[in-house]
């Protein structure tokens, strides 16, 4: 399924039906399947839903994968150097984490996305910020919990440095686990990214994004409900994707190991 | 003629993907009997006891000319059948002292479980029995114990409350897997004390699986040497020391590390490794490590068989 | 190079190790705590071996972590050729790093499961910055490896892949490649097959003739002890009860507690 959405995304760069931001106002509304060449219908403007679900699946996916790359990158760091070096540093580390968690996710994008400004880069940096704890806790603890293994004992014993011991001993270790929450969390930033655009925030009109498609489709829900739907649809399936996508990879990098 | 115990003939232990990891091991036991079963990690002796509590995992299957337990046959019987005749009459000690506790119930609680289920007793009458069982173990605080968790005690203590756990239903066979290796040496020798105990005063024959011949050797009336998934040597304790015969186990005494050795010399090593089970192995499966191999030995080998009491499979008569 | 001064390599004056098992909740000063090694003095000479006996929970492998520097005594001081090892410069760890060295209970455990044979053994030479070219280091490994008799083809599999009695070769190869004088053994045999720990302790024996290293073995058992070991040391909850020589120890023991070891010992 995730396969399809990012199959979608390369689409949008060599196909599409009509220009997503093309407006046809002789065929405002057209219901889905009424109209051959507009297979999933058009908006208040007569633009292609299928084009607009296409381009808007560009801009979903690089904001996710931005800013959870980002986010991932900088979590990872900040929990290993938490676990590694110890002491009141660690603390610092850990607890200002435990409080970013404990911010709520959407108010705190919104200020982000109030200090950076709308648009992309600022939905980037939000979901980003907000991407942070769960990779800072998820090295976090593993590490600590393979600290104690006799192999990281041995490493110590023939004078292996911090920085080695990070890069060459904990990454490999990690890297499966990293890799199945990094997918996990493209589903949430997903959410995330839809609900900030929802809320005009992130990507801006008249350029399609899933979330302000849902938002522009409110006006005309009731007689229209196919302009909520197909996006709703598309936002619910990406997301069930990424997230059945981790789940597999999560089994099947457990069943490598044994 | 006193019935057997336990009567298996030729049993074989599969993997899903056809690795055969026991290969026709027969194995019988006497009532009253202490039988060693001995040999290396992955020979299949802890295999081989599983099957006979029904606890084999389930990607293995097995396979069997005759088996035999207290007089029920696993080959024909109901599950059900087998299920009970392994709760009631088989009592089963792990190597694992904890393994088989819950971490977070009392003693008290979880002692009289099997003996509730099979004898529909009250919980009165399965705690005074666990009292007495307790004390006949060697515990002087029965009360504090019962009232523990698990984790409160020590290896020794919990091995102590696993055998007890295992008389709680009389049983006729007590199967312990490697009852000693997880303990302390000083508590080790109490632990098997334990077992010979039991089997005086109730008449329990005792299934004593262990990689340590030392120990075996002190403790048992006939040993049976696993190796490979195959029965190497079987005879009495004396005849198994004395006249050892084929050449794993005339090496397996010979590296028991003792107070004996002189200091200078070298020890006397088994050269090679345990072989690896996934490729079947013609002939015999000893032959990498040992120094009397021929030619023969690629092919085949057999049974040789001494009197009723001293079998052991080689090509020659060492 | 300088000159070596005589007398002991490794000495450890009045350590003790205090664990935690409990703290007070939310401040976390130490409630109760545990006293793992208590009060033990020890030097080890150049080329002899002294072997550690006593049962789990003595503080055997505590003093063995403390002698090797991966653990700090709480109290006491641990000495490297007359060096404390809290006074150490870079250089002089450095150097105390790469003379003492360690084999583990657990071969496979003590392994990277994602390197290869070849990157483990290999990897104190980098570490300690003995070779850093790629082509000696090779060159380095694949002489080990023959010396503790391993296959020539063992340098590219992974742990996984071999046997106990193989990974503990390779463990042993790995401890030998940056040429220690003090190896640590904890329990190195008691996790192998009995088929295989002969083959073991012959070739720990044949190396300390070959490289003259010391041996700090520590083990349950007793039997093997005693063949390995010219000295030593009983211990029982932290403390050192009896030393000796493996004769006096075994065969006409003074404490209490030595006695009732020696007595449960299947090997007798």
């Amino acid at each position: 399924m995730t396969f399809l959405v990012v199959l979608l995304c390369l689409l949008s760069f060599i196909y599409m039906p009509h220009g997503p931001n093309d407006m046809n106002l002789a065929l405002r509304f057209t219901a889905p399947g009424e109209n051959p060449s507009y297979i999933l219908g058009t908006d208040y403007f007569g633009r292609d839903i299928m084009s607009r679900i296409i381009y808007g699946s560009r801009s979903v996916l690089l904001v996710c994968f931005l800013a959870v790359a980002i986010g991932s990158v900088v979590g990872t760091l900040l929990g290993a150097i938490a676990a590694i070096v110890k002491g009141p540093l660690s603390a610092v580390i850990m607890r200002s984490i435990d409080g970013l968690m404990a911010f709520p996710g959407i108010l705190l994008a919104m200020m982000m996305v109030a200090a950076v400004g709308k648009g992309k880069e600022g939905a980037i940096v939000a979901i980003s910020i907000f991407m942070v704890p769960p990779f800072a806790r998820l090295v976090y603890s593993l590490i600590l919990d393979s600290e104690n293994s006799l192999f990281i004992k041995a490493a110590k014993s023939y004078g292996i440095t911090r920085s080695r011991l990070l890069r060459k001993h904990y990454l490999p270790l990690l890297l499966p686990r990293l890799i199945t929450q990094f997918t996990a969390c493209i589903g949430s930033a997903i959410m995330i990214e839809t609900s900030l655009s929802f809320l005009a925030l992130g990507v801006q009109p008249p350029n399609a994004s899933w979330g302000l498609m849902l938002n522009e489709a409110r006006q005309h829900f009731l007689q229209y409900p196919y302009l909520a739907i197909v996006p709703g649809l598309a936002i619910s399936m990406a997301v069930l994707g990424f997230n059945l996508l981790g789940d597999g990879l999560n089994d099947l990098l457990q069943r490598r190991r044994s | 003629m006193v019935e057997k115990l336990i009567d298996i003939r030729n049993l074989t232990i599969k993997t899903a993907s056809g690795r055969v990891l026991v290969n026709r091991v027969s194995l019988d036991m006497e009532q009253g009997e202490i039988l060693g079963v001995v040999g290396e990690s992955g020979c299949g002796k802890t295999l081989t006891a599983k099957t006979i509590i029904n606890l084999l995992p389930e990607n293995l299957s097995w396979e069997a000319d005759k088996f035999e337990v207290l007089g029920v046959d696993f080959l024909t019987a109901d599950p059900k059948v087998i299920k009970t005749l392994v709760g009631e009459r088989i009592g089963y000690v792990p190597q694992n002292t904890g393994f088989y506790l819950h971490p977070m119930i009392k003693i008290k609680d979880q002692i009289a479980d099997g003996h509730i289920l099979y004898t529909k007793r009250t919980l009165e009458q399965a705690l005074d029995k666990a009292t007495r069982l307790v004390t006949a173990v060697g515990i002087r605080d029965t009360q504090r114990l019962l009232n523990s968790y698990p984790w409160q005690l020590s290896g020794g203590m919990r091995q102590r409350v696993n055998i007890a756990m295992a008389l709680m239903n009389n049983p006729a066979l007590i199967i312990a897997d490697e009852p000693t290796t997880a303990l302390d040496s000083t508590i080790q020798k109490q632990v098997v004390d334990l077992f010979r105990q039991v089997n005086n005063d109730y008449n329990t024959s005792v299934l004593m699986i262990s990689h340590d011949l030392g120990l075996v050797k002190h403790y048992c009336e006939r040993i049976l040497v696993l190796y490979a998934g195959q029965v190497m040597e079987e005879a009495g304790v004396g005849e198994m020391f004395e006249h050892p015969k084929h050449p794993y186990t005339k090496m397996l005494i010979k590296v028991i590390p003792s107070l004996n050795i002189k200091k200078g010399e070298k020890l006397q090593e088994i050269p090679g490794h345990v072989p690896d089970l996934r490729q079947a192995i013609a002939g015999c499966v000893f032959k990498d490590r040992c120094s009397y191999r021929q030619e023969i030995c690629d092919q085949e080998v057999r049974d040789q068989i001494i009197d009723q009491h001293h079998i052991f499979r080689c090509n020659f008569d060492l | 190079m300088n000159a070596v001064p005589a007398g002991p390599i490794l000495c450890c004056e009045d350590v003790s190790r205090e664990f935690v098992t409990e703290r007070k909740a939310i401040i976390g000063t130490p409630k109760k705590k545990f006293l793992a090694v208590n009060g033990v003095s020890l030097c080890i000479e150049a080329g002899e071996t002294v072997g550690i006996v006593g049962e789990s929970g003595s503080g055997k492998s505590t003093l063995g972590e403390i002698l090797g520097g991966l653990r700090e005594p709480t109290r006491g001081t641990v000495r490297f050729r007359g060096v404390a090892l809290k006074d150490m410069d870079e250089g002089q760890y450095q150097r105390y790093r790469r003379n003492v060295q360690f084999i583990f209970q657990d071969p496979k455990g003590s392994m990277h499961p994602q390197f290869r044979i070849r990157q483990i053994i290999g990897e104190p030479l980098l570490t300690l910055k003995i070779c850093s070219d790629r082509a000696q280091r090779r060159q380095l490994v694949k002489d080990m490896i023959d010396q503790v008799g391993l296959e020539e083809g063992t340098a590219e599999k992974y742990p996984s892949e071999l046997s106990g009695g193989q990974c503990q070769r390779v463990a042993i190869a790995r401890a030998l490649i940056v040429h220690p004088k003090i190896i640590i053994c904890d329990e190195p045999v008691s996790a192998l097959d009995v088929s295989v720990q002969a083959q073991i302790l012959n070739l720990l024996k044949e190396l300390q003739q070959a490289h003259e290293i010391a041996y700090i073995f520590i083990s349950h058992d007793i039997g093997v002890v005693n063949y390995m070991a010219d000295r030593i040391i009983v211990m029982n909850r932290g403390s050192i009860v009896e030393t000796g020589t493996a004769e006096q120890v075994f065969y006409s023991p003074v404490d209490e507690y030595t006695r009732k070891l020696v007595a449960s010992s299947f090997a007798s």
